[in-house]
């Protein structure tokens, strides 16, 4: 594979015009939504910050940083390990499906658009249900791929995460476009401490504490409308 | 290389008859012996996925609705991956199917299609939009493989000029096919059912009901 700058290569991992289906996924922000519980954009800032502190950070992130060591070293064992491990402590069914559906999204656009065996290997054995492919697994497997660093991976993951849920908020009528871009920049703060914390963290520590989220998250399905899968 | 189905986009705006067309279009293609699914994007419901299901034409688990996030032209085009990884789980499913439906949530004159998602599409008008339709050279008109104008019985109670649609549309549409349909009787379906026969299956029409 013919090498590009790494930074091209994060601008293209982590742009939201990247498809991976993010852009049908709220995260329980619709649900919140329409259960009045968030309705400006103070209080989306909350939701962002309560979920990447207490859930997406201390589980999601430390599970893509075990799985990008796991991917440089070219340990496929590990790779599932952090994939499983990821996969029994998300438990909501629906944001787990979700996850598998993301990932394999991603693995889909990946694989045709850059050439690397460990991501053949890695949809082998989710076909053959060795392994559940979860998304932040995979994106560490296609940050290793293009060459971005540890910390820029996160750095995608973390960008993706934020940018994909501002842009539902916009869509759910609680934001506007000027107050997006105010919380992106906020939310870089904390991502980049966030990444740092995450860093210093194994498998065995992951965690997530979200209680009105993962009730809004469960109860998305039963929504008499959405426009989100999640 | 691995045998995949065909893929076929139904698109067009709100109301047009997308669901109507396609409630028409299944049994047709089964007669024929043609092993059929369908992916449906809806925008705020399952509404179509569910009007679908309850016709019972198909099982239900040949019809999956995929929540778009409230972009549908996203969903068809730059971004299309939950509808590929729906397509692939019913070509997993079923492995005898032919053609795969994927039809568009209720979208505006310039939704297109990637055709890295579907070999062809369908762009559905009706003549209550407006016989000043083929004029606004809308590029999911213009571009469409097959263009189908809906509703032709209703053209003069909306005021809508039938002749002068079907003289525009195909000056616009320089001769690409355009079928003029209604669903409610079935009136046009012929041509569209030979569209798919020749265009996405490459085989003859057996018998036309």
């Amino acid at each position: 594979m013919v090498m590009v700058d790494s930074r091209l290569a994060l601008m293209q991992l982590s742009d939201s015009f990247f498809p991976s289906g993010s852009f049908t996924l709220s995260h329980g922000l619709e649900a919140m939504v329409q259960t009045d519980q968030i309705r400006s954009a103070q209080d989306v800032e909350a939701f962002l910050q309560l979920l990447l502190h207490n859930k997406v950070g201390c589980s999601d992130l430390i599970a893509l940083i075990h799985a990008y060591r796991a991917s440089a070293a070219n340990d496929l064992s590990e790779i599932r390990r952090a994939d499983q491990q990821l996969y029994a402590q998300t438990l909501i069914q629906a944001t787990r499906e979700a996850q598998c559906r993301s990932g394999q999204a991603l693995l889909l656009v990946a694989q045709s658009t850059w050439n690397d065996a460990q991501l053949v290997a890695f949809q082998e054995d989710i076909d053959t249900h060795d392994t559940p492919g979860l998304h932040p697994i995979v994106f560490a497997m296609v940050g290793r791929a293009v060459h971005l660093s540890e910390r820029d991976t996160s750095f995608a993951f973390l960008h993706s995460f934020v940018t994909g849920l501002v842009g539902a908020a916009i869509r759910l009528g609680v934001l506007g476009h000027l107050g997006a871009q105010s919380i992106l920049y906020k939310m870089a703060l904390e991502i980049e401490a966030i990444a740092t914390q995450a860093s210093a963290l194994s498998l065995e520590d992951m965690w997530s504490c979200t209680p009105a989220i993962d009730i809004a998250q469960m109860s998305h399905q039963r929504l008499v409308s959405k426009q989100f899968s999640t | 290389m691995q045998k995949s189905v065909a893929r076929l986009g139904v698109g067009g705006p709100v109301g047009s008859g997308k669901t109507a067309l396609l409630e028409r279009l299944v049994p047709l293609l089964m007669q024929q012996g043609i092993e059929v699914a369908v992916v449906t994007n809806d925008l705020l419901t399952q509404e179509d996925a569910d009007r679908l299901k309850r016709k019972g034409f198909l099982p239900s688990d040949r019809i999956i609705g995929v929540e778009t996030g409230s972009c549908p032209h996203t969903a068809i085009r730059e971004d299309p991956t939950m509808n590929l990884l729906a397509i692939r789980n019913l070509e997993r499913s079923f492995p005898e199917l032919d053609l795969v439906f994927v039809e568009s949530g209720g979208d505006n004159l310039a939704s297109t299609f990637s055709y890295d998602l579907i070999d062809a599409y369908i762009f559905v008008l009706d003549v209550g939009a407006g016989d000043d339709i083929p004029r606004k050279n809308g590029p999911g008109f213009m571009q469409a493989d097959l263009v189908v104008i809906n509703k032709i019985d209703i053209a003069p109670y909306v005021g809508a000029d039938l002749a002068l649609i079907q003289r525009e549309a195909s000056e616009r549409r320089r001769g690409k096919p355009i079928a003029y349909t209604n669903c409610k009787t079935g009136e046009g379906l012929d041509q569209v059912v030979q569209f798919i026969f020749n265009q996405l299956l490459f085989q003859p029409v057996r018998v036309m009901a």
